[in-house]
């Protein structure tokens, strides 16, 4: 019996893989919700909701601000993501924002502070910041 | 004389509590209605990812670029895909299948890329064509 729900696990994993890459294409279902129109400061909502790896993706529009890019100016809502009860206890602190106009994603932040035990068994910490920030833009 | 004390308070109370309550849900202004999903658009980002620790410091500095292509069916939905490259390594590459209602964007699928659903995410640089 085990080995048949093998097989199918693995029959639907193959079904889901399309086009060859590492990790195929994973399908969201239900789907997730990325951006809530409408979309405006103080919006707040539930992204993504995950049983059986028991989290949940919050969202909230926290703010507004201008970013000027090579002379344009776009007006931005800023998205921050939650994810309340983190599988990963090592993490200190975490945050994710986006910076949401007409025209798209103009900015994204993550920044995030971990702890981790070397050879010697002493802790210490690691920061990462990944930002990403719009360099030129053609809409049709 | 103490009744009418009462009302007063009552009505001053209820007053700035209302007024707290404006002051909250006051929107900024911009409201946001869509996503750009016409097929051809295209954004180039710089990305710059930096870590630091007891030991090891480095800067990763990279250019992707993001265009939406032809519509994919995901479980019969039809959707826009946005697929993300990057220049610095081509062999990068990670899709997001979204489709757009007057309740939000939805994200149907992924490749390549995390779970999250931000609009154009890839957590590392592992993933082949």
């Amino acid at each position: 019996m085990k080995k048949i729900i093998f097989i199918l696990l693995i029959s639907s994993n193959i079904a889901y893989s399309q086009g060859g890459g590492i990790m195929g294409l994973v399908i969201e279902d239900p789907a997730v919700l990325s951006l809530k129109f409408p979309l405006q400061v103080g919006v707040k909502w539930t992204a993504k909701t995950d049983s059986n790896f028991n989290f949940t993706v919050l969202k909230e529009v926290i703010g507004r601000e201008t970013l000027i890019i090579n002379g344009n100016e776009y007006d931005c809502l800023i998205v921050e993501r939650i994810i309340p009860n983190h599988a990963n206890t090592n993490v200190v602190t975490s945050w994710n924002h986006s910076w949401i106009a007409k025209e798209g994603l103009i900015k994204r932040v993550h920044f995030s502070i971990t702890t981790h035990t070397d050879v010697n068994g002493s802790e210490y910490t690691a920061t990462y910041t990944d930002e990403l920030i719009l360099t030129d833009i053609d809409l049709k | 004389m103490k009744k009418i004390t009462l009302i007063l308070f009552a009505l001053i109370f209820i007053s700035i509590s209302s007024c707290k309550k404006d002051e909250t849900n006051t929107p900024s202004g911009l409201i946001i209605n869509s996503y750009p999903t016409t097929i051809g658009s295209e954004w180039k980002y710089k990305r710059t990812y930096t870590s630091v620790s007891n030991d090891t410091n480095f800067t990763i500095n990279e250019s992707r670029v993001v265009t939406i292509e032809k519509d994919s069916t995901i479980n019969g939905i039809d959707v826009v895909k946005y697929r993300t490259t990057s220049i610095e390594y081509p062999e990068a590459y990670s899709a997001s299948f979204k489709k757009q209602s007057w309740q939000g964007i939805y994200t149907h699928a992924y490749r390549g890329a995390s779970w999250d659903a931000s609009i154009f995410i890839t957590d590392s640089n592992n993933f082949t064509k």
